[in-house]
């Protein structure tokens, strides 16, 4: 029986990887094709490694749902780390040349079909990101 | 992580942290078969550029088909470690980069400009041969 739903605790190194893993497998299961499960799969990277990095604890959940009538599969990922003060600016910031990492949240953004960001400071951050099947 | 039960052992292939690498041709062959840790990814980056040098490597392809996921951290470490090999003086070919994750690679808006990429082995070795006529680097 395909589960519907995952939620995976992030914190360490390995939870990451371990996200990665079901996320493909979630996607897979719930009718995406294999490219688009590669890119939920990517976005939980991303997205599970910032956790990691600004929050150092927090959680994401992988939802195969129903919603106005189709299906998608969802991301929830939630921290109650230091929040971004400035999420128009964050979202702006992508992998320069030189290198540098900004937050990849602009990427995942590209990679889904629907990405909402809600984020105060001390408060932390609420990503939710999903793509159609 | 279940690719690499999918794939058959080779001979004379050398396990290094779960990536295997053998010379063919006098091209070294780097098959990176499970999803990427940074224990990987350091291990190989050590092995890899210690292997180009004892061999005197000229050529080098690196087969990333085993890899389903790719995201942007992992894709600026081999980007790294590509480089080096390159300034060590070895021509490098990636191999196998699937849909997802060019589709993903380019939305995250990594920086492809250096990297020489092919669908399969056979065009890999092709171009690899047309740079030795060519006497391009």
């Amino acid at each position: 029986m395909a589960r519907d739903e995952v939620r995976i605790q992030i914190l360490v190194d390995a939870d990451v990887a371990r996200a990665i893993v079901v996320a493909r497998q979630l996607s897979r299961e719930a009718g995406l094709s294999t490219p688009r499960s590669t890119m939920i799969a990517t976005a939980v990277s991303e997205l599970a490694r910032n956790i990691l990095k600004y929050a150092r604890r927090g959680s994401v959940t992988v939802r195969a749902i129903d919603r106005d009538g189709r299906r998608r599969v969802e991301i929830l990922a939630t921290d109650r780390g230091p929040g971004i003060a400035d999420i128009e600016t964050a979202m702006k910031e992508h992998f320069s040349s030189g290198g540098t990492l900004g937050l990849g949240l602009s990427g995942v953004e590209r990679m889904m079909d629907e990405f909402d960001i809600e984020s105060a400071p001390g408060e932390g951050t609420r990503v939710c990101a999903a793509l159609w099947l | 992580m279940s690719d690499a039960a999918t794939h058959p052992a080779r001979a004379s292939v050398r396990q290094v942290s779960r990536v295997a690498m053998h010379l063919t041709r006098g091209c070294l062959i780097v098959s990176l078969q499970v999803d990427l840790s940074d224990a990987i990814l350091v291990r190989l980056r050590e092995d890899l550029l210690e292997r180009v040098r004892a061999d005197r490597v000229k050529e080098m392809i690196l087969d990333v088909a085993g890899l389903e996921v790719l995201d942007a951290r992992d894709f600026e470490e081999l980007r790294r470690m590509l480089r080096m090999v390159t300034i060590m003086g070895a021509r490098c070919v990636v191999v196998g980069l699937r849909p997802g994750v060019v589709s993903a690679l380019v939305d995250l808006q990594v920086d492809l400009t250096e990297i020489t990429a092919t669908l399969d082995m056979d065009e890999a070795f092709r171009l690899l041969e047309r740079g030795r006529r060519d006497g391009t680097r």
